[in-house]
């Protein structure tokens, strides 16, 4: 094998690895070669397959596993769940066409979308450009712009597709954070992602660092903000603050959940509280109920339940808006 | 350095239904009040930044419905509280006699590391009805007393009276909860070094997200 970081170990025991190890071992991972190309999709699937899915999309660094604790979760819950991971295209719009194609290929008209970092940035183009086909978005450390990126890379992106795979490893291990203070658990999502890198090609590395770092912004999306849900580690993340805040404003009546989780991979390190927020989420939709498969509500208390009308109708009304008018009305930062 | 942590208070309001809990939050998020009443479906939450003692702090405040107790979101949904607050209607018994309940409940579901000490804050909600009382301030706060001294606050979510109040100390009492729970890691390398910022010690390479 290639490249200078194959090293990297797990510095503390971390439950990660044997979690993943357990997930593998009834979950296999899947394979779409895209028609008349050479593009190959991996997937992750589990859950109802006659549901809408909530489709989960990583980020520059990772892979379809980043959320297999949610993959797990969630469809133990009732949701299906697919983990994709996006072979190597040129650009946002040739991305989108691909991620239609998949769609396709997973026989579903419309889904759910959660999208981390490079993925929920990808998941609003495809929003903008297929809006029918996509019901929600669930945006997890992620943004809406890349011009910050793109000037920070400066002439460095422009290199990218002449550069040998070996230095691109490196540089992708680099941009991960790699030392002060943070939580153990924070420190292990780290360790894991960064061992899961190795199983990229160098032009998954080359397409992702330029998607990343070639300045491009989202179109405005015809979804409702009440259908987005934004989520945010606590503390710094790679997500620069202007960009943060950018996202927060351009969907400014969305959901804006605060996670206690800090790092840029709450969905490894703090798993349960990402699935939490994304459970809730879905339940403003009424496509799923969702109750876990053995814990059921006893017997008596599910006559009690109010009926599932479409909560997003029961929003429409104007005493419930209000609830939902804008969680940011105090936020000093807007 | 990047002790830039912002504090982010989790607080979880319980309590029968229709006692008062959406109205609550409401008043107090978005200073609205309405005579309607929509049960409230599964739990919701909303967001509001305050300041206690000069500190800028986050409340993260999550409504539930009176009318599921058991939500089917599972412990992760009471996992990482920092404050619950039990609301009843002070012109309905009822509801003052399940307090014990919803607080059992939730130290079961929560199952935070001090139980005695959790904090907890009860709301004798709708005191704006106060010639339908049924329940008297000496009596609920008999209760308080006997749960290792819960502060107990009369409010109406109607009139707004004492909702600031009553969630000030709300988050001061969660902020006196709030703490890493996960051990810090610090990795052998690092040397303490005033003038150095850690996060610009990383090698060249692009800036992206991850
Ligand atoms: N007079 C008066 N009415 C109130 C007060 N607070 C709430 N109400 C009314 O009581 C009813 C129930 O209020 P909600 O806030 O919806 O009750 P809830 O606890 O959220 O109920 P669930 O969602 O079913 O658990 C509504 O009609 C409110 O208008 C109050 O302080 N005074
Ligand atoms: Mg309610």
């Amino acid at each position: 094998m290639e490249g200078g970081r194959n090293e990297v170990v797990v510095t503390s025991s971390s439950s990660i690895v044997s979690d993943f190890a357990a997930f593998r071992s009834d979950c296999p991972l899947k394979k779409f070669a895209q028609p008349h190309s050479h593009l190959e999709w991996t997937y992750f699937q589990a859950g109802p397959g006659d549901a809408t899915p909530l489709v989960f999309l990583h980020g520059t660094s990772s892979t379809a596993a980043a959320f297999f604790y949610q993959v797990q979760s969630l469809s133990r819950k009732g949701y299906y769940v697919i983990s994709a991971q996006y072979p190597a295209f040129s650009s946002p719009e040739e991305w989108c066409k691909g991620f239609d194609r998949f769609l396709d290929a997973m026989k579903c008209r419309a889904a759910h979308i959660v999208g981390a970092g490079l993925g929920g940035f990808l998941a609003q183009h495809y929003a903008a450009r297929y809006p029918a086909r996509v019901r929600s978005l669930v945006l997890c450390n992620s943004f809406a712009s890349t011009y910050a990126f793109a000037a920070r890379a400066g002439t460095w992106s422009s290199l990218i597709p002449v550069m040998p795979s070996m230095f691109l490893r490196q540089a992708m291990q680099d941009t991960l954070p790699q030392g002060g203070f943070m939580e153990m658990s924070a420190k292990q999502a780290i360790d894991w992602v960064g061992q899961q890198m190795n199983d990229l090609s160098g032009e998954d590395l080359a397409s992702r660092l330029s998607l990343n770092c070639t300045g491009s912004q989202v179109p405005s999306l015809q979804l409702e903000n009440r259908q987005i849900t934004i989520l945010e580690s606590n503390g710094e993340t790679m997500v620069p603050d202007e960009l943060r805040r950018q996202l927060r404003i351009q969907y400014g009546g969305a959901s804006f959940a605060e996670l206690k989780s800090r790092g840029d991979f709450p969905y490894l390190s703090r798993p349960e509280e990402v699935t939490l927020f994304i459970e809730v989420h879905m339940r403003r939709f009424g496509d799923f109920i969702g109750y876990p498969t053995g814990d059921t509500p006893a017997a008596g208390y599910l006559e009690e339940l109010p009926s599932w009308e479409d909560p997003l109708a029961l929003r429409e009304e104007p005493e419930r808006r209000q609830v939902w008018k804008n969680p940011f009305e105090d936020d000093d930062l807007l | 350095m990047s002790a830039k942590k912002k504090v982010l208070l989790k607080v979880i309001i319980l309590g029968d239904s229709g006692v008062g809990k959406t109205s609550l939050m409401n008043q107090y998020v978005n200073k609205k009040f309405t005579n309607q009443y929509k049960a409230t479906i599964g739990a919701d939450f909303l967001t509001k930044e305050v300041m206690i003692d000069d500190k800028l702090v986050t409340m993260q405040i999550w409504d539930t419905a009176g009318q599921e107790r058991f939500q089917s979101l599972g412990v992760a949904f009471y996992r990482g509280a920092d404050c619950c607050v039990l609301v009843h209607d002070l012109t309905v018994p009822k509801t003052f006699e399940s307090l014990e309940v919803w607080r059992d409940e939730f130290l079961i579901q929560a199952s935070p590391r001090d139980a005695d000490n959790f904090p907890f804050v009860v709301l004798g909600n709708k005191a704006d009805l106060e010639s339908k009382r049924k329940v008297t301030a000496a009596r609920a706060t008999q209760w308080c007393k006997s749960k290792n001294t819960i502060p107990y606050h009369e409010t109406s979510a109607a009139t707004a009276q004492n909702v600031e109040a009553a969630f000030q100390e709300i988050a001061r009492r969660a902020l006196k909860q709030e703490h890493t729970e996960d051990p810090i890691y610090l990795p052998e390398t690092l040397t303490l070094n005033a003038n150095q910022n850690i996060s610009n010690n990383r090698p060249m390479g692009p800036d992206c997200a991850c």
